[in-house]
């Protein structure tokens, strides 16, 4: 369980250029959550995931994971960076070693597992993110950005975390790819009970996976709600400059025109079973 | 970690010292600076001490910015103190085990002290008022009598200027890998030598790779532009000298006056050489 009381967060503090990413953000999020973030540029949320593990120490307020202090003397926060696995924005650059497969095993040989666990691990997170095996013996600088993008999350996966929090991840990657990834991101999250944190600016993304939604704007909360009733909020999102999922703004235009239909909708799937029973009686009665 | 770090410490603001002339604020700053050196009584220190906190009072940069400069050389400003202290030869005040302290040590090592103290303070003044691209812009300018005898000024200038363009950019790509190993469980602050300079390979390979990356990308982009160095290009921002150019000479030149003018009237203190 992650915890937020009154954190705050200000870049530079005392300097000339002085700013606040976060203000008074309180919050809770329970074990096996599958939370969407999302927020205009700049309102925070990388800010905001990167203090859930310790890299950056909120100037104000505190985070207590599992019941633990962060940053207080008692809490080893190097146990905290291998409970809470980061995968950070754009994380390509992290990229270091001579194969693809020793910089998977990074994460893993400093939680100091044997070899055997750490090479089983290496293959389960690879196969997570779709590389193939062949790959894994390449330098990881001869890979293309989308193999690179893979082989930095799956860094991270193969530590096995309890919360799984991923910046943007799929930013830049071809659709298919995306899918795929998101998809298994998803399984994992199911077959592990694991919590996760999912930063996108793809409303239809959030809309399929997340079971709530954290709306950040202007490094404040401004909704955390069941997905349905965040995306209902269509209004508000916009004027935040976010927005709904395509199909919602699809059936909410419908709906206006008289079309029978419920609020409320955000997958292409919703949409198709409540639309398939009007289209057939509207059939029968044209025929 | 990295943020204790402040090069490129400008200080922004629009006060007069900041609209100095990059060109005449770096002489006159010499200037300072030979008149630091020049001083030969204690009286001179009183009135230069009266000037630049006149200075910084103008700029309205907080004086613990500039203070801030002082820190890193603390400790070598002790030590030739303390060296000065002793080492000096004279009229002994009082002797302890091998060392005696005389009155001709005691003055030296203040002046010394003083010396180091108002040269650090000047200099921040400069930099902290004035931006790194204003600062290399004077500099280019003061330099480019030197072209006729080969020397590249335009070049060094450009030189400069991108790299003070990129250690913003290096320091944040620094911060973000070891943000990005630290969340994979890097840890760079236990074991010995050997192993904390080892934990820096998973820092520095990322980062050499994107400096190279980001030195190649720059080149073809000023490629692209047909950038060539030197010879008849102009400036987007010409650098003109005006009133508050001449109210700083003035002003400098009024100091100097003072300062040599109580040189020659009050004679050095004890134990100026
Ligand atoms: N290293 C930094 N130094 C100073 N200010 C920063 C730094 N990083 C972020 N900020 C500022 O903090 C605010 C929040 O930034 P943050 O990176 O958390 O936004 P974000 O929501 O992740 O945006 P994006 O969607 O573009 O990733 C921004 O206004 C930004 O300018
Ligand atoms: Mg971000």
């Amino acid at each position: 369980m992650i915890k937020l009381e009154q954190v705050g967060y200000v870049y530079m503090q005392g300097g000339p250029f002085e700013k606040t990413a976060l203000n008074n953000v309180s919050l809770t999020i329970n074990r096996g959550e599958f939370i969407g973030l999302i927020g205009h540029t700049g309102s925070g949320k990388s800010t905001l995931i990167q203090m859930l593990n310790g890299l950056l120490k909120p100037t104000s307020g505190k985070i207590f994971i599992d019941g633990k202090e962060l940053n207080s003397k008692d809490t080893d926060m190097r146990q905290i960076r291998f409970d809470v696995g980061l995968v950070m924005q754009y994380p390509e650059y992290q990229l270091f070693e001579e194969t693809v497969a020793k910089d998977i095993a990074f994460g893993p040989t400093n939680m100091g597992l044997s070899p055997e666990e750490i090479e089983e691990r290496v293959k389960f997170a690879a196969n997570m993110v779709g590389l193939k095996p062949a790959l894994l013996d390449k330098s990881p600088f001869d890979l293309s950005g989308g193999q690179k993008r893979r082989v930095a999350i799956a860094g991270v996966l193969a530590m096995e975390p309890k919360v799984l929090i991923l910046d943007e991840p799929t930013a830049g990657l071809d659709p298919a790819g995306r899918d795929e990834i998101l998809f298994k991101i998803k399984d994992m999250h199911e077959r592990m009970d694991m919590t996760v944190i999912l930063v996108s600016h793809s409303m239809e993304d959030i809309a399929k996976l997340a079971d709530r939604i954290l709306v950040m704007n202007q490094g404040e909360v401004a909704m955390f709600d069941r997905t349905d009733a965040v995306f209902r909020r269509g209004e508000e999102l916009t004027r935040m400059g976010l927005n709904v999922p395509q199909i919602t703004r699809i059936t909410d235009s419908l709906r206006k025109q008289g079309v029978p239909i419920r609020e409320g909708i955000y997958t292409v799937e919703d949409a198709l079973n409540e639309l398939a029973p009007l289209l057939r009686q509207e059939g029968a009665r044209l025929c | 970690m990295l943020k204790d770090i402040t090069l490129g410490q400008y200080f922004p603001g629009n006060t007069v010292v900041h609209r100095l002339d990059p060109r005449a604020k770096i002489l006159l700053v010499l200037a300072y600076i030979v008149f630091v050196f020049s001083i030969k009584n204690f009286v001179g220190y009183a009135l230069l001490a009266a000037f630049t906190l006149a200075c910084i009072f103008i700029s309205q940069v907080p004086i613990r910015f500039v203070l801030k400069g002082l820190k890193p050389i603390v400790v070598f400003i002790v030590i030739t103190g303390l060296f000065n202290l002793f080492l000096t030869d004279g009229e002994p005040i009082f002797t302890w085990w091998i060392f005696t302290v005389t009155k001709e040590g005691v003055g030296f090592a203040a002046f010394m002290i003083l010396r180091l103290f108002f040269l650090i303070l000047g200099t921040s003044l400069l930099t902290l008022t004035t931006s790194p691209i204003a600062l290399t812009d004077g500099l280019e300018q003061l330099l480019s009598p030197f072209k006729k005898i080969g020397l590249p000024a335009h070049e060094l200038a450009m030189m400069m200027t991108i790299a003070l363009r990129f250690i913003p950019t290096l320091m944040e790509e620094t911060d973000k890998i070891i943000k990005a190993q630290s969340a994979r469980g890097a840890d760079f602050e236990s074991g010995n030598i050997l192993r904390r300079a080892k934990a820096m390979v998973p820092i520095l390979i990322p980062l050499f790779i994107s400096a190279f990356r980001r030195a190649d990308e720059l080149a073809t982009a000023m490629e692209c532009r047909c950038y060539r160095g030197g010879e008849n290009r102009t400036r987007l921002r010409e650098l003109k000298l005006g009133k508050v150019d001449l109210g700083g000479v003035l002003a400098f030149l009024l100091l100097g006056i003072a300062v040599f003018g109580l040189n020659f009237w009050l004679g050095p203190s004890v134990g100026v050489r």
